[in-house]
Formats: C-alpha cells, sequence, structure tokens
C-alpha cells in the first residue's frame, strides 16, 4: 500500500516539472489535467480540515463535562448560521457580505491589530543592544521606523534616504542570501520527494 | 431597510472589535466568545468558498452540462472522496494516494519555481559589477550586497567539508569566517523585518481605531 | 575518524559520532549471566515471552570495523523516514523485546519492509541504535541534525508550531475511537481547551504502559497478554488517523510541565517522567531508557505478580545500593532503584561504580559515559526578567493606544504635507500607471486577506482610483478565500458615484483563484480559462468589455497588492518567468524588506513597489485624491515615534540593570 502513493507522486511530479521545461503536447495536456486536479483536490482537502475541527467541537459539547463547551456551541452555531447563508445566496450576495463586512472582518482586523501591542512589549524586551548582532538589529530597526515616521522626516530628507539605503544595500543582501537558501532548499527537498527519498505523504 | 442592516451591522462589527481588545486587559470570556464567533464564522466562509468557488465552480458544473468532454474530471473527484478515509483510522492508509498526489505536483511547482522564480534572478542580481567606472558609492554597495548575499548564504550551510586536505580546511575557515559576518547581514535584514512589520501592524490598529471612532461618530 | 581528540572514557566521538572503543565480541558460553546485576532507569514491561530475551542476547556479533558504513544504513534508515511518521519511528524505537509483546500489526508492517535489515547488528541493537547518539552527545549543538532521530527532532521543538492548537483538537477525535483513548478520557477532558492534551502527546508504548501500572497496583496478572492488544490498537490509529502527527505530537515525556494535566494523569506519570528537569535534557532519556534495558541486564526486584517467571529468575543476588532510590508512588510503590533515571540525568555523576558485565561490555561502558555526562544547567533567568516585563507590559499598552487615539483629536494635516514625493517608489509607481495606454486591461490581485484590510486597502483604494482616473478596464482576482469579498468592497467604493465606468464593461472581479501555486500556474500558462466564472457567477466569457483578454499576455500590467512575503512569491516563481507583461506591487509594510530582493534585480521581477501606509499617503498626494491614508498618518506617525522611544526605553533600562550587576 505504500507503494502506489509513492508512485503517484513521483509520476506525477515528474510529469508536471518535465512540462515546466519541456512543454511538449502531450506533456502539457497530462500537465494541465494534474494541475486542475490539484486545485479540485484542494477544496477537498480544505473541507476535511473544517469537517475535522468541527467534529471536534461536536464531540465536546456531546461529551459535556469539558471546560469550553460554551464556546463549542458558538463555534458550531455561527459555523452554521454561515454556511447555511452560503449555501443559500451567492458569495457576493448582499447577506454573505454582510456577514464579511461586519463579523468576519472587524474580527480578524482586531485581532491582528493586538499584535501591535504585543509587538511594543517586544520590541522594549528583545530590541536590545546586548551584543554586536543585536546592536546591529536595533540600529536597523531604529533606522527603518525613524525613516518612516514623518514627524521626523520632515526634519530631514537624509533620514529617509538612509532608511532606503539600509533596506536596499544591508538588509536586501540579508534577504536576498536567505532567499537563495530557501530556494535551494526547496529544490533539494521537492528533488528528494521526487525521487521517492522522501515520503511525507504516507505514515 | 438596507440601511437599517447597514446601522446594525456596523455595530455589530464595533461591539465585536471592543471584545477582541477587552484582552488588553484581561483574558475574559468576552475575548472567548469573539475568538469562538471568529472560528465558527471561518469554518461557515470558507467551506462555504470551497463548495462554490471550487467544487460547484470547477467540477460539478463542468460534470452536469458536458460529462462526454469533462469525465475525466472523475478522477479528483473520486480522489478528492478517498481523502475522507482519514477520518476512519482502519481506511486512513488510502487517503494518502491524493495526498501523495498533491505532494507531487506541489513538488514539481515548487522546484521549477524555485529555480525560475527565485535561484536565476536572485543569482544574477548577486553578480554585480565592481568597476571602478561607476563611482565609489555604488562599488561599496555592490560590494556590501556581494559579501553580504554570499555570507548569509553561506551561514546556511549544513554539510560540514571532509577536513582531510588542506585545501579543503582553508576552504572551510574562509567559509566560515565569511558566514560570520553574513550573520551581521542576517540581523540587519531581521531589524528591518521587525521595524516594518511593527509599522505594518501599526497601520492596522489606527484603521481599527479609525472604524470604532467612526462609528462614534469623532470622525 | 575525524580526528579529534576525545576524553579516554568516550565511546563515541564527540565530532562525528564514531564509536571509538570496539564493541567486545561475546563469548558464546558467556552468555548473559542468570543472576544480573540491577537495571537503572528503566522500569521493565510487565509482561514478556520466557527464553525469548535470552536467545536474542546470543545474536550479539562482532561490530564490523567499518563503522561510518554501518552508521550510514542505520542514519539513512531514519533520513529516509516522513518527518510525518512520528509513530512508526517511536515502534521502531521500542526495543525488540517490547515489539515481541506485540501481536503482528498491520500498520507496522510497512515500515519495518522499507528498513532492510541489517546484517551487521545485531536486531537488538539496531533497535536502540538510534537512541545511541543523542545520548552520547549531550551537547546538543554539536549533534548534526541530520543524526537526531526524529521522535527526538519533535521532543526538541519547545515552540507549538502554529496549526498545533487546531491540529491538536483535529487529531483528538480519530484517537479517541480507540478503546486505550476511551478509557483514559477524562484525564483529557480535564485540559483547558487549546493545551493539547496529555494523552495524544504521549508515545503508544508509554500511554500502554500506564494501564499496565494501574493494573499493577490491583494484580490482575491474567490481564497481562491481553492488555497488549489495545496497544496495537493504539498504535495503530494513531499512526494511521493523524494526517498532521508531526505537528502536534510531542511525547508526554518531552513535555516539561505535567502542572498543566489534570491531577488524574499526573498520578500516572511515573516519577521519572514527573521529575523531568528540562525539554533540553529530556531528549536524551528515552534513549538513556532503552540502553539501561537492552545494555545492562540488571534488575531489581518488582512486585511479584508484575514480574514474569523469565525475569524472577534474573532476580539479582547484590545487594541494594545505599543512595538508590526509593519510589514512594505508583505500582513500584517500596522498591529502590528502580526508576533513577531523574537522579541519573539532573545530578552530576562520577563513573557509574556497577561491576563491569562481561557479556554486555559494550552496553555497559555505554551507560557509563552516560551517568558519567556532565550535568546540564536546568536553571532558567527568565524570573526576574518575566517580573520587571510583567510591570512595564500595562504601562506599554497604555502608551501604544493614547499615541494611536489622540490624534484623531487634533486637527491637524500638517505631516502629510511634508512627506516626500519625487523620486519615491511612490512616485515611480504613479509614472508607471500614467504611462498605460488608455483603455487598457490592468489586472489587480487582491492578495490580502481582512487581517490587513486596514493597511492594504488604504493602497487598493489609491490604486484604483488612478486606475480608474487613467481610463484602464479592471480585472480583479484573488489568490486568497477572503480577498475577493474584499476586492468586492474595494471596487464598490471606488466606482460608487462614477458614471460611465460600469461593471462588466469597465471592470470585473473575478473572484478566488484557488490553488495557490496551482491555480497562477493554471493562469500564467493558459490564461483565462473559457468557463471561467466572475465573483457573482456569471461566465466571464459573457462580459462584454473583456472578450479579447484571453491570457495574462493580453494584460498591460499586473498589480499585486500583497499582504504577505508568501503570495508575492507565488506570483515571483509562477507567473513573472512565464509572463511577459510587467508586474508592479502594493505591498504591506511588513513584505517591504523582503519585496526589495525582487524589485532590485536586473530582470526586475518587480518593476514598481509601493509600500504601506506611507506609500498610499504619498500615492494620494500623487493622484491629488486625499483620502484616509493620509488622514491617518498622523496617527501613524505618533505611534511609530511612540514605539520608537519604547525601544530607547527598553535599552535604558538595560544598560541600567546591568551596570547595577557589574557593580554588585
Amino acid at each position: 500500500m505504500r507503494v502506489i502513493p509513492a508512485a503517484i507522486a513521483i509520476a506525477v511530479g515528474i510529469v508536471t516539472l518535465l512540462t515546466i521545461f519541456f512543454p511538449l503536447p502531450l506533456l502539457k495536456d497530462l500537465h494541465d489535467y494534474f494541475i486542475e486536479s490539484t486545485i479540485i483536490l484542494t477544496a477537498f482537502a480544505l473541507l476535511l480540515g473544517l469537517g475535522n475541527l468541527v467534529l471536534v467541537h461536536f464531540l465536546r459539547i456531546v461529551r459535556r463535562n469539558e471546560p469550553g463547551t460554551g464556546y463549542s456551541i458558538i463555534v458550531l452555531v455561527s459555523a452554521a448560521i454561515v454556511f447555511a447563508i452560503g449555501l443559500i445566496f451567492n458569495l457576493s450576495d448582499a447577506p454573505m457580505m454582510w456577514v464579511f463586512n461586519n463579523v468576519y472582518l472587524p474580527l480578524q482586523s482586531a485581532f491582528f491589530a493586538l499584535t501591535a501591542f504585543f509587538l511594543a512589549t517586544a520590541a522594549y524586551r528583545a530590541l536590545r543592544a546586548r551584543s554586536i548582532e543585536t546592536l546591529l538589529m536595533l540600529i536597523a530597526a531604529l533606522i527603518v521606523f525613524i525613516g518612516q515616521t514623518p514627524l521626523l522626516t520632515s526634519v530631514s530628507n537624509d533620514l529617509v534616504l538612509l532608511k532606503d539605503w539600509v533596506l536596499k544595500v544591508p538588509s536586501e543582501a540579508g534577504v536576498r542570501g536567505i532567499l537563495l537558501g530557501v530556494a535551494l532548499g526547496t529544490i533539494a527537498t521537492g528533488l528528494r520527494l521526487l525521487a521517492g527519498v522522501d515520503r511525507p505523504y504516507s505514515e | 431597510m438596507p440601511d437599517v442592516f447597514d446601522l446594525v451591522g456596523v455595530w455589530i462589527g464595533v461591539i465585536l472589535t471592543l471584545l477582541v481588545f477587552s484582552y488588553l486587559l484581561h483574558d475574559s470570556p468576552l475575548f472567548r466568545v469573539a475568538q469562538a464567533i471568529f472560528v465558527g464564522v471561518t469554518v461557515g466562509y470558507a467551506a462555504t468558498v470551497a463548495i462554490r468557488s471550487i467544487l460547484v465552480t470547477r467540477l460539478f458544473i463542468p460534470l452536469l452540462s458536458d460529462f462526454e468532454f469533462y469525465w475525466t474530471l472523475m478522477i479528483p473527484f473520486g480522489l478528492g472522496l478517498l481523502l475522507f478515509t482519514k477520518w476512519r483510522a482502519a481506511w486512513a492508509s488510502i487517503g494518502n494516494i491524493p495526498i501523495a498526489f498533491l505532494f507531487g505536483v506541489g513538488s514539481a511547482l515548487a522546484i521549477g519555481g524555485a529555480l525560475t522564480g527565485a535561484l536565476v534572478p536572485q543569482l544574477q542580481a548577486t553578480m554585480v559589477s565592481l568597476s571602478p567606472a561607476l563611482g565609489f558609492d555604488i562599488v561599496r554597495d555592490n560590494l556590501l550586497l556581494a559579501i553580504g548575499t554570499i555570507g548569509t548564504f553561506l551561514s546556511f550551510r549544513f554539510i560540514i567539508p571532509a577536513r582531510t586536505r588542506a585545501p579543503m580546511r582553508a576552504l572551510d575557515v574562509v567559509a566560515r569566517g565569511w558566514s560570520f559576518v553574513g550573520r551581521w547581514f542576517i540581523y540587519i535584514a531581521f531589524g528591518a523585518i521587525f521595524a516594518d512589520t511593527a509599522v505594518s501592524r501599526v497601520s492596522i490598529l489606527v484603521s481599527r481605531f479609525y472604524y470604532v471612532l467612526q462609528a462614534f461618530g469623532v470622525k | 575518524m575525524c580526528g579529534t581528540p576525545n576524553k579516554m572514557e568516550s565511546v563515541f566521538c564527540l565530532s562525528c559520532g564514531a564509536r571509538l572503543v570496539p564493541l567486545t565480541v561475546a563469548p558464546a558460553e558467556e552468555k548473559p549471566p542468570p543472576v544480573a546485576p540491577p537495571i537503572k532507569g528503566l522500569s521493565l514491561p510487565a509482561r514478556e515471552s520466557p527464553g525469548e530475551l535470552p536467545a536474542e542476547w546470543q545474536k550479539i556479533e562482532p561490530e564490523p570495523t567499518d563503522q561510518k558504513k554501518d552508521d550510514a544504513t542505520w542514519l539513512d534508515q531514519l533520513r529516509n523516514t516522513p518527518p510525518e511518521e512520528n509513530e512508526p519511528v517511536e515502534a521502531e524505537d521500542v526495543p525488540t523485546w517490547l515489539k515481541s509483546v506485540e501481536p503482528t500489526s498491520d500498520a507496522k508492517a510497512p515500515v519495518q519492509e522499507e528498513l532492510p535489515p541489517s546484517t551487521e547488528i545485531p536486531e537488538w541493537l539496531q533497535a536502540i541504535r538510534p537512541a545511541e547518539l543523542p545520548a552520547e552527545e549531550p551537547a546538543a549543538e554539536m549533534v548534526d541534525d541530520s543524526q537526531i532521530p526524529d521522535w527526538l527532532r519533535t521532543a526538541t521543538e519547545e515552540k507549538e508550531p502554529p496549526v498545533a492548537q487546531e491540529t491538536a483538537a483535529l487529531v483528538k477525535e480519530p484517537v479517541s475511537e480507540t478503546p486505550i483513548e476511551t478509557e483514559s478520557a477524562q484525564p483529557v477532558a480535564q485540559e483547558p481547551a487549546v493545551t493539547p492534551t496529555t494523552e495524544e502527546e504521549m508515545p503508544a508504548w508509554l500511554s500502554e504502559l500506564k494501564p499496565a501500572q494501574e493494573q499493577t497496583a490491583e494484580p490482575v496478572p491474567a490481564e497481562d497478554t491481553s492488555s497488549a492488544e489495545p496497544l496495537l490498537e493504539s498504535l495503530e490509529a494513531k499512526t494511521s488517523a493523524k494526517p498532521h502527527a508531526d505537528e502536534v505530537e510531542q511525547p508526554a515525556w518531552a513535555r516539561p510541565q505535567p502542572s498543566t494535566s489534570s491531577a488524574e494523569s499526573d498520578e500516572d506519570i511515573p516519577d521519572w517522567l514527573r521529575t523531568l528537569p528540562s525539554s533540553n535534557e529530556i531528549g536524551a532519556e528515552p534513549s538513556e531508557l532503552l540502553l539501561g534495558a537492552e545494555a545492562v541486564p540488571e534488575l531489581q526486584p518488582a512486585l511479584p505478580e508484575e514480574v514474569p517467571d523469565w525475569l524472577a529468575s534474573l532476580k539479582p543476588a547484590t545487594q541494594l545500593v545505599e543512595d538508590d532510590s526509593l519510589e514512594i508512588t505508583g505500582p513500584l510503590e517500596g522498591l529502590r532503584g528502580v526508576l533513577p533515571l531523574a537522579l541519573a540525568v539532573t545530578e552530576p555523576h562520577p563513573p557509574a561504580k556497577t561491576a563491569p558485565a562481561p557479556a554486555k561490555n559494550d552496553g555497559g561502558q555505554l551507560f557509563e559515559s552516560i551517568l558519567a555526562a556532565p550535568r546540564i544547567e536546568t536553571e532558567t533567568p527568565a524570573v526576574t526578567i518575566k517580573r520587571r516585563t510583567w510591570s512595564m507590559r500595562p504601562f506599554v499598552y497604555l502608551l501604544i493606544a493614547l499615541a494611536a487615539l489622540v490624534p484623531f483629536f487634533l486637527p491637524s494635516d500638517w505631516i502629510g504635507a511634508s512627506l516626500p514625493i519625487s523620486n519615491t517608489p511612490a512616485s515611480k509607481f504613479y509614472d508607471a500607471i500614467l504611462a498605460l495606454p488608455v483603455n487598457s486591461t490592468v489586472l489587480v490581485s487582491f492578495d490580502y486577506d481582512a487581517s490587513q484590510s486596514g493597511e492594504m486597502d488604504l493602497q487598493a483604494n489609491a490604486i484604483l482610483h488612478h486606475l480608474i482616473q487613467r481610463r484602464t478596464k479592471i480585472i480583479t482576482i484573488s489568490t486568497l478565500e477572503t480577498g475577493a469579498p474584499i476586492a468586492n468592497r474595494v471596487l464598490g467604493n471606488v466606482t460608487q458615484n462614477l458614471n460611465g465606468y460600469a461593471y462588466g464593461t469597465n471592470y470585473v472581479n473575478l473572484g478566488y483563484l484557488p490553488g495557490h501555486e496551482a491555480g497562477l500556474a493554471q493562469l500564467a500558462t493558459n490564461g483565462f480559462a473559457p468557463n471561467l466564472r466572475d465573483f457573482a457567477g456569471s461566465p466571464f466569457s459573457n462580459l462584454t468589455g473583456f472578450t479579447g483578454v484571453k491570457t495574462l499576455r493580453d494584460v498591460a500590467m499586473i498589480v499585486e497588492l500583497a499582504g504577505s512575503e508568501d503570495t508575492l512569491k507565488q506570483w515571483m516563481e509562477q507567473v513573472q518567468p512565464k509572463v511577459p507583461t510587467k508586474i508592479v506591487a502594493g505591498v504591506s509594510a511588513s513584505v517591504e524588506p523582503k519585496a526589495r530582493a525582487y524589485y532590485d534585480t536586473p530582470s526586475k521581477q518587480l518593476t514598481e513597489m509601493v509600500s504601506g501606509v506611507y506609500g498610499a499617503a504619498q500615492y494620494e498626494i500623487l493622484s491629488n485624491q486625499p483620502g484616509v491614508a493620509l488622514s491617518s498618518i498622523n496617527a501613524q506617525g505618533i505611534v511609530q515615534l511612540t514605539l520608537i522611544v519604547v525601544i530607547v526605553l527598553g535599552n535604558i533600562a538595560f544598560f541600567i540593570s546591568r551596570g547595577r550587576k557589574q557593580n554588585a
């Protein structure tokens, strides 16, 4: 049973990879078909994950003696309401847009906005000149901060130029090095998977 | 009537926002309620999108409208259904087949993308000119870019070369030294990323304050 | 092997891990002695088929000289193990004697198939090999990452992965189907909702030990063989039912805070587990456990009903060591020296004074070296820091909140007026759109979700306003599930009260483009599919204004509104190399440092870029349409200024406290 998934992953992967570099007609048809199938499969994967989440909350309600049962009820009820609206109305229709604009968006935005406070405390604690490395980090952070604070940049445009230089030269060098490392890592991991050395899809 | 809905909607949004911000005072049940609503709405919305935007549009409509032409879509349909065998422990290994399919295509796309969209252009960008004709500032910046990029890259080294031969040993020493310098560039990049992330979050915070104040008629 | 000088007593090289002391051959007549000294660090299994263990010991063969080759073989096996295979790997870690207790399992069979049996290493040694290296090398940084077995790797990952909360919940249900989980459902129920439960994280073999211990408390020896079945069932269920096992699995022994679990589960855990000092050290413990199990055939009496006959025959004649720890709880209550593992780890030890066992000399040396390893400091200096930050936190929160609030009550717009405009990325972006031919089509990808709409909407508004001013046709899509309604919202705002700019003719929202990389690769190679539908569900081909737009080559410019680096990366990797159309980006400030790497390439992966609310405000000035970005830039600036003050204060506090410490 372990051979079939490996064979599928390797065959599908190699065909897709070959088509990227050699778009021959037959290969391209297969490539297009695989891509379309992948897109369809992502929907099932998403539904599987959501189904699991719902099941967990449902079981918590059934067991009753667990803490957070009340919250699980809220999760399930709100999920059911939105899903029901989504089945009846289209995503672009007013009821779904109402839910999105007035419930989903404010909630997600607010959760993200909270991180501004956490980042502030993190800045207080973490950005300290403990060593050469952290000193460099602190200086870079301060320059980037100052370079886009209008109150300060109105004093001198050089602050903006300095920020641009930090982002353009030393920071970009670091980011580019990371990008190259990640690209090589991705290629190595992908090739291992296509060679059948790594099989993350089977237990 | 729609205006009433809009008004109610705005106030619901404001109340939910305030519930979330209540976390700053204390991790209260109010915050947990907001969290639960958010999870629920996300689940409902994502399920709707998965069904309407993918399954209906890309699977059911083509299959129902022209089965003769689109019959091949039955295979991803079947593979998708196989995924649900993951729910039952005894059948879960069957669910590995669609997952293997996803991994196969995903890794091929990732390899192609990393090669053509990251490795090649970023290497090109690292090959900078150091000609004095460019002027001191540009040569200095280019030199810093090259040293920093290569140093950062070297600090991701995982393989320790065999140190049996002298040239290899020398190479190893150089690489270690260079990667030490490269680490400084990583820290500078982290500093910049931290600051820019904070700027981004501040924008979002200000937008939420703006949203609440607008509802109260301040702005 | 590598030439690194090592200590005399070292068994393995600290640098390369090669064995320094050759394994000795057990002469045929020197079989494991019938009376063996006490085992350290292991609670022996409650059941074992008689005669099996000695048979395995007989299999000891001389260690081949080509150690590297062997290492490579079994390390390769480790490497070959996919990361998600936590459970099977754990199953492999279980010594052979424990495996032999279990009936044949379907779930485990494939794992064994994949690993070719080494002819050079005895079976029981193979079982413990993965555990050897980490145990042998206490300094974690010296261990090559690839050499660490998967189960240990998960143990050393202290931080939970971001999805851990959800996935922990996700995997809970299938596991609970198994008898063993149902049996121990009570402790799980006591856990807080978001805390990963102890039951899920405990390796299956440990879970099995737990009920076995409970049973021995009220002795029912007859149940011993039957209770092996739940073990396998739980193993099977866990190996097969967890798609994200690697993300959530952290074995119980790797969790340093038993305080989070319920009282019941606490009682179930043996003492040596409860006293584990820190997760740094804990990684080594199971290996010691296994080594102790296999390498040192020293036994202490357990409860009579717990010990099978064959084990009873090995009962030592030696006296109890003076400092052996006394078990005060659990099924081993009243016994000494059965579980001294915690002591072995937390306290510095001289080389153990146990009598050398000739037949198992190799294991004895190994165990000795473990005991002789220096103690790893477990104290974390976080206490004082924690106290200080706790007191600062409300102050920082208040400062930030006030800084964000106050500017809204101040009637000033002088800051926006002083923003630098000329020769900025925003002005170049503006010029690029200005250069677009009238009636050309622009694709705008709304790749940010609701969380970042507060920042990105301002950019989107400014850019769309300008595009409409230029009378370009706009197609919007989104590679995120929630990007399409945001596009709908922003388009609704900017096209409000506009005459002659109609949906379907001048602009269209194509909604969600699913599949991430796959979706973008399809768009890049095949363009807009004929059966494509817009956000409202109408076929794209029916929209009269866009009949000429078939592929991305028919689009004059692609505007990528990236809220995260992931979407930007996908566009750069899947679309940009395949399509000649220029790609410009409006990015969140948090993405700017990374987007720069694409912006400053000779091939101009990104031709133009505008960043954050700052860029949006500049754009509003450029297009002479002052909006929300300009009005909120005041508050933005004040909060950033406050953050700078907070950072400076943090450094002042740091240097003051450091000065005090130095003086003290």
